[in-house]
């Protein structure tokens, strides 16, 4: 649950806060100490990892232009066959479907982005930092279960819950919009969408994320892709500003760039 | 002392044999390849898990009421006009002007009234601020800022374990503001922050400006965020400003989270 703070109770409520912050209530509950520094013997997935699989969600298949070329294949139902087919033929006739421009890409569509990401692995959860506008994916490891009913609100990166299988990452994703694509070939989902991804550090230097979409109101059954990604000793994920377009720009010919390193 | 210090130091060698062994079965491994040993890694490191709702003031100031006048910012004569212009223009109801939807950056994100996260890992500790999703990378792991510096909104943070106290310095800021109430830096700020959980509730952040262009000394602040653990950090869509929203009355609201 939310409670919004706009106007005159945010005014009411700012100045009240600055006014604790002047002079410190005592805080509701006693302030006990600090912690104890954790320690567990967890995987190393530390460094920028890089994909090495194209744009495609789908790595087996070459990524075409604008709609021409080899056309992925998800197991969709007739409606999303169609509904796939008809944006990428529109595009062939140079119609393309907008791109989600300063929105946020989502998952799982993050995941095949053309830029580098981090891990953070930790006891009770796991960050993926994404360089592409800065998105972060949150992976909680504590046993929470995802929130039900209204308290699940449709978000670009769900909800996301993992355990440990091993040294192999298993993480739900719910709670995802349907707005989104899945990749810039603008293939489709709808938001009864589950992604279930297997990820593990096969190798130094390769990361591996097996991807199963699970979507009942789009696919005939579970579609599962395995995408690579490869460790970058020299590279720090750098700042990427959507709203200057900095790493993103787009040349004379309207085609869109990326600025790596 | 131990903190974060135990990378390297306790593989597992079993855990270590495994992952040699299997990938290599597979195919040969590129001759180039090192062999794959650190599978595992023990690591002891400081207790920040959670979500940290700011506390206080959005002025950076913590002493000072949001919105309100800053005196003890040791301005520079110059910096001190503005700042006092930037005053009577929204006394008089003038716009102002904010930064829409590119980042905060420190040290403004550190007053945003959103909630952060630490990560603290041995060899970087990241802040993730729900505000536009900002992050900040802290590397802990040695290594200089670069001297080909380029200059951004997060800046290039190094730092270091003092015990339980992460002390880091910021450099390469684009010039910016301090926050919403005026205040401006310049490209030659740097901060020094010490960041210490000093309790189970609260952590603390003291955060020292130092920019020779705005200010006549160095200018400390210590700022709170107290422990919040019910809640989750939520996505915040600056282009769809569904956090920020702003009333017919021109005021930014803010949707926090409640219990």
């Amino acid at each position: 649950m939310k409670f919004i703070l706009a106007g005159a109770a945010a005014t009411a409520l700012l100045a009240a806060s600055a006014l604790a912050a002047t002079a410190p209530a005592a805080p509701a509950k006693p302030a006990g100490p600090a912690p104890k520094p954790w320690t567990a013997t967890l995987p190393d997935w530390t460094g920028v990892w890089m994909q090495s699989d194209g744009t495609n969600f789908d790595p087996s298949v070459p990524r075409g232009q604008g709609g021409v070329g080899p056309r992925q294949q998800p197991p969709f139902n007739e409606q999303y066959k169609k509904l796939y087919n008809d944006r990428l033929d529109s595009a062939a006739a140079g119609k393309p479907l907008a791109e989600p421009g300063c929105l946020l890409s989502g998952t799982p569509r993050i995941m095949r982005s053309p830029y580098p990401m981090e891990f953070a692995v930790t006891p009770k959860q796991v960050w993926i930092t994404h360089e592409y506008k800065g998105e972060v994916r949150r992976i909680y490891t504590d046993g929470r279960k995802h929130p039900a009913g209204d308290d699940l609100e449709k978000t670009y990166h769900g909800h996301s819950i993992g355990h440990w299988e091993g040294d192999t990452l298993v993480v739900e994703t719910v709670g995802l919009r349907g707005d989104t694509t899945i990749d810039s070939t603008s293939m489709p989902h709808s938001d009864a969408l589950v992604v279930r991804e297997r990820i593990r550090r096969v190798d130094a230097e390769t990361m591996q994320d097996q991807i199963t979409l699970d979507d009942p109101k789009a696919l005939v059954r579970p579609w599962t892709v395995t995408r690579t990604y490869k460790l970058k000793p020299d590279w720090t994920i750098k700042e990427f500003i959507c709203a200057e377009n900095d790493r993103n720009p787009i040349g004379a010919d309207g085609a869109t760039g990326v600025t790596l390193k | 002392m131990i903190r974060n210090l135990l990378y390297a130091s306790a593989l597992l060698a079993l855990g270590g044999a495994v992952a040699t062994a299997a990938p290599a079965a597979k195919k040969p491994a590129p001759a180039k390849t090192a062999p794959y040993t650190a599978r595992r890694v023990t690591s002891t490191v400081v207790d920040w898990t959670g979500v940290w709702g700011n506390y206080g003031s959005r002025n950076f100031d913590p002493t000072t009421d949001s919105g309100k006048p800053q005196p003890n910012a040791p301005l520079t004569p110059k910096a001190k006009a503005t700042y006092d212009a930037y005053l009577v223009a929204r006394a008089a109801g003038q716009p102002t002007g904010d930064i829409g939807c590119v980042p905060e950056g420190p040290p403004r994100i550190m007053r945003s009234p959103y909630p952060h996260e630490v990560v603290v890992t041995p060899k970087e500790t990241w802040i993730l601020a729900e505000f536009k999703g900002e992050s900040r990378r802290i590397y802990t792991d040695g290594r200089k800022p670069p001297a080909d510096l380029d200059h951004t909104y997060e800046g290039y943070s190094t730092g270091h374990w003092e015990g339980d106290t992460l002390v880091f310095d910021t450099v390469g800021l684009k010039a910016g503001t301090i926050d919403s109430g005026g205040l401006a830096h310049s490209d030659q700020l740097t901060i020094h922050e010490r960041m210490r959980r000093v309790s189970d509730e609260w952590l603390e952040d003291e955060i020292t400006l130092t920019d020779p262009v705005v200010f006549t000394k160095p200018w400390t602040v210590t700022r709170r965020y107290q422990h919040q653990p019910t809640w989750e950090i939520k996505e915040f869509v600056c282009a769809e400003n569904e956090r920020n929203p702003v009333g017919a009355n021109g005021q930014t609201g803010v949707v926090l989270q409640g219990k």
